[in-house]
């Protein structure tokens, strides 16, 4: 009864271009019995950041997850140069959780049968309410492409295609949206605390391979600074977003250079824990192109990311 | 009003290190809903301590009621029930000696991580999430299913990570099949060695979640619990 390793084929770029699948996530909340407000959000990668979280509060708002999913070309799923056997029928299922929030949500249409045709289908909405009180870190979303009937009589020549019933064939998009409003992975507090600089920044971490980045690193903005009002959301007239992109790059540099003068960046190959500090550098330094080779060029690179 | 944390590692670390020198606990670090906590569990604790259970038994008392007086309290929220820092701030501000009295207090790792520093070994976090967990509906259905289970059923329970977030429904139903397999069968032979069953099938779980998911496999929940359990001699 080891680990399970999934040989088969699997939803990759091209076969995903083929099928034409378009898939938009959309966000809105309420609080009590009022209709929803949409949310509007940014994209920064594979992450979601809401561009103004001041109207969501997630103590007294639900949150809505929405997606909306069509797609052309399902025969390009079928066969040997798909995924699943002629004969089986796929479905989707919309996917919301959240590891440091220990919360989990799964929708799926039961009526919805993707089968190896060749025509324009718009699917009915897949959502997924996250009641209020519930996360206030980061939630991950999935929207994820499954065998829901297998074939019934499978060719020789499909036989390495896998028709086994509930398996997930691939995903069709995949984010993770931050709920504090700066793609941040480590908490930013606002306190006011007696001393004249603008932010302060907390490490401790004993092996960064295991320990959480959420826990190991705290941002922590002084709303006694006479300069805080640079990056109050609050406070229309002063604030400059680019003021706490330029803090946030320097926290993460700091960070990164004391991992490297401690020696754990040596290495970047290793199998860290989910939502670790080395898992987190690694997720920077290859989706993102990170440069850590020394302070100037992690500084440098770090800005331009934050430019874009 | 919900519960006050603190958020500042250094600060719980700074705190607890204060507390195993003077052993005091300080009632200006608690609110309320902290102090009606504190009261219920030193009461539990101390009837407990005169009972002379055996260490999981002890466990298991004080997490059934830790989980039934948090669950009656309208501000504890999902949003606490997940917050390393709610647990933390529980363990070394408002309850440092009971847990000392569990697991015993210094500067060592192994006595801060049921503290502080390992979140999913925090003494309240582990006695709250076992229960969690494992509810069968009533405090008696849930004694009677776990008074057999042991400390290392714990450990495997809650300090097993997941990567997609926690199903709560299929924890239940995972753990209402597998206690109720006979207890002379809850450990396998592999390789002439006797290993814990329900370790063995968590870490199935684990494997299996990489390409199935519960909700939508064949028969739903209980269609993938039956998977989980094929092969396993009930």
């Amino acid at each position: 009864m080891g680990a399970s390793i999934n040989f088969y084929p699997t939803l990759d770029k091209e076969i995903l271009d083929s099928f034409g699948a378009k898939t938009n996530i959309s966000f809105s909340y309420r609080s009590a019995n009022v209709p929803y407000t949409a949310l509007e959000t940014k994209k920064e990668g594979k992450n979601l950041t809401f561009v103004d979280t001041k109207d969501w509060n997630p103590y007294t708002d639900s949150l809505r997850i929405i997606a909306n999913i069509e797609y052309e070309h399902a025969c390009a799923l079928f066969g040997i140069d798909g995924i699943a056997p002629n004969g089986s029928c796929l479905g989707i299922a919309l996917e919301v959780f959240s590891n440091s929030g220990k919360y989990r949500q799964v929708y799926f249409d039961d009526d919805v049968r993707i089968v190896n045709t060749n025509e324009h289908v718009l699917l009915s909405p897949l959502f997924v309410n996250v009641g209020k009180n519930t996360v206030n870190r980061e939630l991950s979303i999935n929207v994820l492409l499954y065998l829901k009937e297998k074939s019934k009589s499978l060719k020789d020549e499909e036989t390495f295609l896998n028709n086994d019933e509930g398996v997930i064939l691939g995903k069709l998009a995949s984010f993770t949206v931050f709920l504090s409003g700066f793609g941040s992975l480590f908490p930013i507090y606002k306190k006011a605390v007696d001393d004249k600089k603008l932010w302060l920044l907390e490490i401790d971490y004993d092996d960064p391979a295991e320990d959480k980045l959420s826990d190991s690193v705290k941002l922590i903005l002084n709303t006694n600074s006479k300069d805080y009002c640079c990056i109050d959301q609050n406070d229309k007239e002063h604030f400059c977003p680019k003021i706490m992109y330029e803090i946030v790059a320097s926290v993460m540099t700091i960070l990164i250079i004391d991992l490297k003068e401690n020696g754990h960046l040596d290495n970047l190959d290793g199998n860290y824990a989910d939502g670790s500090i080395m898992q987190f550098i690694k997720y920077y330094k290859e989706t993102l192109g990170l440069d850590i080779r020394d302070p100037i060029n992690i500084s440098s690179s770090l800005r331009d990311y934050f430019e874009k | 009003m919900g519960y006050k944390v603190e958020s500042s590692l250094s600060k719980v670390k700074k705190h607890y290190e204060e507390y195993c020198e003077n052993k005091k606990v300080y009632e200006n670090y608690f609110d309320d809903n902290y102090k009606n906590l504190r009261e219920f569990l030193v009461e539990k604790n101390n009837e407990y301590i005169s009972s002379n259970l055996a260490e999981y038994d002890y466990d298991l008392m004080l997490a059934l009621d830790l989980y039934e007086f948090l669950e009656s309290q309208k501000d504890f929220t999902h949003i606490f029930r997940s917050s390393v820092e709610f647990w933390r701030y529980l363990s070394v501000y408002v309850i440092p000696d009971i847990v000392e009295k569990r697991w015993g207090c210094g500067p060592e790792e192994k006595y801060e991580n049921h503290f502080y520093k390992k979140g999913v070994r925090v003494y309240p976090f582990t006695l709250y999430w076992y229960i969690y967990l494992t509810w069968c509906g009533s405090r008696i259905k849930t004694y009677e299913m776990l008074k057999d289970a042991s400390d290392d059923e714990i450990l495997n329970l809650v300090e097993r990570p997941s990567r997609i977030g926690i199903n709560v429904d299929l924890m239940r139903a995972f753990n209402k099949r597998f206690f109720a397999i006979p207890k002379n069968k809850r450990k396998i032979l592999v390789n002439g060695k006797r290993i814990s069953l329900y370790r063995v099938l968590l870490k199935k779980n684990t494997g299996k979640l990489l390409i199935y998911r519960p909700e939508f496999y064949p028969n739903g929940l209980e269609g993938y619990v039956d998977m989980l359990f094929e092969g396993v001699d009930e």
